[in-house]
């Protein structure tokens, strides 16, 4: 029996984040989702720290770019900085179509970038490529004990 | 010299007179007779030869020409009027005496009359010294006389060779002219005897010139002056005249003679000194010289106008009272150069009036030599140039301000490319949940609210679909302005065939046929390029007719350009739209006819524009469209990044 998928999504738009579930609920209802919206909580999150102490480790993370406090790519840089959670895949998910963003993203280790689309339909069908790809196709890293 | 060695001998030399004399006698007795006549009563050292016939004599007249020829005269004697016809034909003009019997006394007068000098009767042999010395006065007389016609003659053609002459009588009528006066006059000498000077008056000089010239020479005085002449053509000359009056004994000219030098090209030459030295005069620019001391000798007009010190205040003054103190070391480096034979030109500096004014001068100082080439001083032209100054001043404001004003413009429009560039893009955001979020209350509640409600949710959602592909199309618009130029060798050929496949579905849905001429390979960048021809091909499709679209694209070099065309048959445009249809956002049918934000033709002329080129439309209304473009042979690379 396959266990509940977790999936952290780290986004300061709480409309991209409602529209991210409304399209998995679709594809994937199985998934457990968790949102956090600016990157000293995503960190928080990842690593369990003060009310995320109890907080479960994602199996992957879909990552926006421009996030208060601390912007997606600190973020990223922090999660591969560290034996642990580098093992996580990252999907960097942002409107910015800048060369030098997505070249970044890989140069950091995000596993794939993707554009947020800004039609609903063409939001609808990413969101469930990722979900597809990620929890269908490909072979995660196991949890670490 | 040694006359002390032979004194006696040269006193009794000089004691006697030399003479040689040839004798003309067939009888010795007598021909002893006269010598002895000649030698002891005479005082004579005569040398002498006897002949007797006209050979003899001929020869021997050759042979040593003698001072005196005595000839026996004897009636029916050959001695006679045949030596002097000898004489004659032998052009010897030697002294004939006859000495005769008193028989041919009459004879002999004759001869006298022929051209024999004198005669001397036989028996009267003791007179014969006095005549010959007497023949020989005259001859001698002769002889000095002959000579001084000669040099009057000599003396006459030397002057006529120099100078005008002619010669007037007491009442100024011309009795003499030389060539050189006719030559002058351009009259002949016939036309010219006969009549008085005023043949050649020019009319310029007053009546109390020649009132004051007549009473000078009338009063038998040498007149001396320049006058004005006309020549017979009309022609005008200028003589230097002399006239010197010929008086009688009573002191009252005779006649006048008159010797004139051609000056004409002296008087021409003065003239033009004269009309130069009024232009340098009336010149506005300040023309002054100065010594080879910096003493100022010459200040015309404008020096006047410019320096503001009369003629006389500034000449014999010091250039320096020109030149302000903090400039006096310009004075020595400027004479220095003079003195090396440099000139010094246009030289701009500050130099002080009168009134202790500044002003700016711009001057040009040249050596001034004399007729040995040694420089004497220096010409100095000055311009006064404290307005051109001025306005250079006021123009070099305006350049650094229009030049700050360019680049500030150049700034605002860098910023303005960044605002659009971040606005559209950062309005995408709230833009997209608009979108997304209208759409999805229109997929969720279709039909579950009022008629109303779904038609309002459509007309936002359109509305959103519409801004959202206007962003885009204003990021493509600015992205234009951003991205750098990069050029290599692009085949247009390729190029067009690339569009086949880029405008695929549109070129299968409207039928069209895209053709092109045999295109250049140019120096370009690929991807913009391509954008142009994409975005005019696009438009002819687009615009097309009812009937099937045909386009064709061309290109040729005119100049130091590449000249594109893309030729459609499509609908034309209005020539009141053909220039605004360039200009971004701007449409000419409403999106129901045709779709689009009137874009693609604002970055065709942004790329064309950004890489020097023009671009225009041709076009009819109902007879197609012909997009034109140019792009340079040889684009400026490097120069095409972000502005």
């Amino acid at each position: 029996m396959k266990s509940v998928r977790q999936l952290l999504i780290v986004d300061d738009n709480p409309g991209d984040v409602t529209l991210a579930r409304e399209a998995l609920q679709v594809c994937a209802p199985g998934c457990e989702i968790n949102s956090v919206q600016d990157g000293v909580e995503a960190l928080a999150f990842l690593n369990r720290r003060d009310q995320y102490a109890n907080a479960i480790r994602p199996d992957l993370v879909i990552l926006d770019l421009n996030l208060p406090k601390r912007g997606g790519l600190a973020v990223l840089a922090a999660m591969k900085a560290g034996p642990d959670l580098r093992r996580i895949p990252v999907i960097i998910f942002s409107t910015s179509q800048l060369g030098q963003d997505v070249a970044r993203s890989y140069e950091l280790g995000a596993n794939c970038y993707v554009c947020k689309p800004g039609n609903l339909n063409e939001f609808f069908s990413a969101m469930k490529s990722i979900e597809q790809f990620w929890f269908g196709s490909a072979t995660l890293p196991p949890r670490g004990e | 010299m040694s006359s002390a060695a032979t004194p006696a001998r040269s006193l009794s030399d000089a004691s006697k007179e030399a003479l040689k004399v040839l004798l003309v006698e067939d009888n010795a007795a007598d021909a002893e007779l006269i010598l002895r006549a000649l030698q002891r009563d005479g005082g004579f050292a005569a040398g002498s030869k006897v002949v007797c016939t006209p050979e003899e004599f001929r020869a021997q007249l050759k042979a040593a020409p003698p001072d005196a020829v005595l000839a026996d005269y004897d009636l029916g004697s050959w001695l006679g009027m045949e030596t002097l016809e000898i004489l004659r034909e032998e052009e010897m003009e030697i002294p004939l005496i006859l000495v005769s019997g008193t028989v041919g006394e009459m004879r002999a007068v004759d001869c006298i009359k022929e051209g024999a000098t004198d005669y001397v009767l036989k028996d009267r042999l003791v007179s014969l010294p006095a005549v010959v010395r007497r023949a020989l006065l005259e001859k001698s007389l002769r002889e000095r006389q002959k000579n001084a016609e000669a040099a009057l003659l000599q003396q006459q053609s030397a002057v006529d060779q120099h100078a005008i002459v002619a010669t007037t009588d007491a009442h100024g009528i011309i009795t003499y002219v030389n060539d050189k006066f006719c030559a002058i006059s351009k009259y002949s000498r016939e036309e010219l005897l006969g009549q008085t000077h005023r043949i050649v008056n020019s009319g310029y000089h007053s009546q109390e010139f020649f009132q004051q010239m007549y009473n000078t020479i009338t009063s038998g005085r040498v007149w001396n002056g320049d006058i004005r002449n006309r020549a017979k053509d009309g022609s005008i000359y200028w003589v230097a005249s002399t006239i010197v009056p010929f008086v009688d004994s009573r002191g009252k000219p005779t006649q006048y003679m008159a010797i004139r030098t051609d000056i004409t090209a002296n008087k021409r030459a003065e003239e033009a000194r004269e009309h130069l030295a009024s232009i340098v005069d009336s010149s506005d620019d300040a023309i002054i010289s100065k010594d080879a001391n910096g003493t100022i000798n010459a200040w015309n007009r404008g020096a006047i106008k410019i320096f503001g010190y009369s003629a006389s205040e500034a000449v014999g003054q010091p250039v320096q009272m020109l030149i302000p103190p903090d400039r006096a070391d310009e004075e020595t480096d400027i004479m220095a150069r003079i003195r090396r034979g440099e000139s010094v030109e246009h030289y701009e500096t500050i130099r002080v009036r009168k009134d202790s004014k500044s002003i700016d001068v711009s001057v040009t100082i040249s050596p001034i030599k004399d007729s040995v080439g040694k420089i004497v001083g220096a010409s100095k032209i000055a311009r006064d140039i404290t307005a051109r100054k001025v306005n250079e001043k006021r123009l070099a404001v305006q350049a650094r301000e229009l030049a700050r004003k360019i680049d500030e413009l150049a700034r605002s429009n860098a910023d303005l490319e960044q605002f659009a560039y971040v606005a559209s893009h950062d309005l995408q955001e709230p833009l997209r949940m608009v979108a997304a979020y209208t759409q999805l209350l229109a997929e969720r509640y279709k039909g579950k609210l009022d008629e109303n409600a779904d038609k309002f949710i459509g007309y936002a959602s359109e509305g959103a679909h519409r801004m959202q592909v206007l962003i885009l199309d204003l990021l493509a618009f600015s992205r234009v302005g951003r991205a750098e130029a990069k050029y290599s060798s692009v085949d247009c050929n390729a190029v067009v065939e690339g569009l086949k496949q880029d405008l695929g579905s549109a070129i299968a849905e409207s039928g069209a046929v895209l053709a092109h001429a045999d295109l250049p390979v140019i120096r370009a960048d690929r991807l913009q390029l391509t954008q142009v021809l994409q975005n005019l091909t696009a438009n002819a499709i687009k615009f097309r007719g009812n009937q099937k679209p045909e386009i064709f694209v061309g290109a040729e070099q005119a100049g130091e350009n590449w000249q594109f065309s893309v030729k459609d048959n499509g609908i034309g445009i209005a020539p009141e739209f053909v220039e605004n249809i360039f200009v971004v956002f701007q449409r000419l049918h409403t999106r129901t006819e045709y779709p689009g934000n009137g874009i693609g033709l604002a970055i065709c002329k942004k790329i064309v524009d950004r890489n020097g080129g023009k671009i225009w439309v041709e076009s009819q209304p109902g007879s197609g469209s012909t997009f034109k473009f140019t792009l340079p042979v040889k684009p400026h690379e490097g120069n095409g990044g972000p502005a």
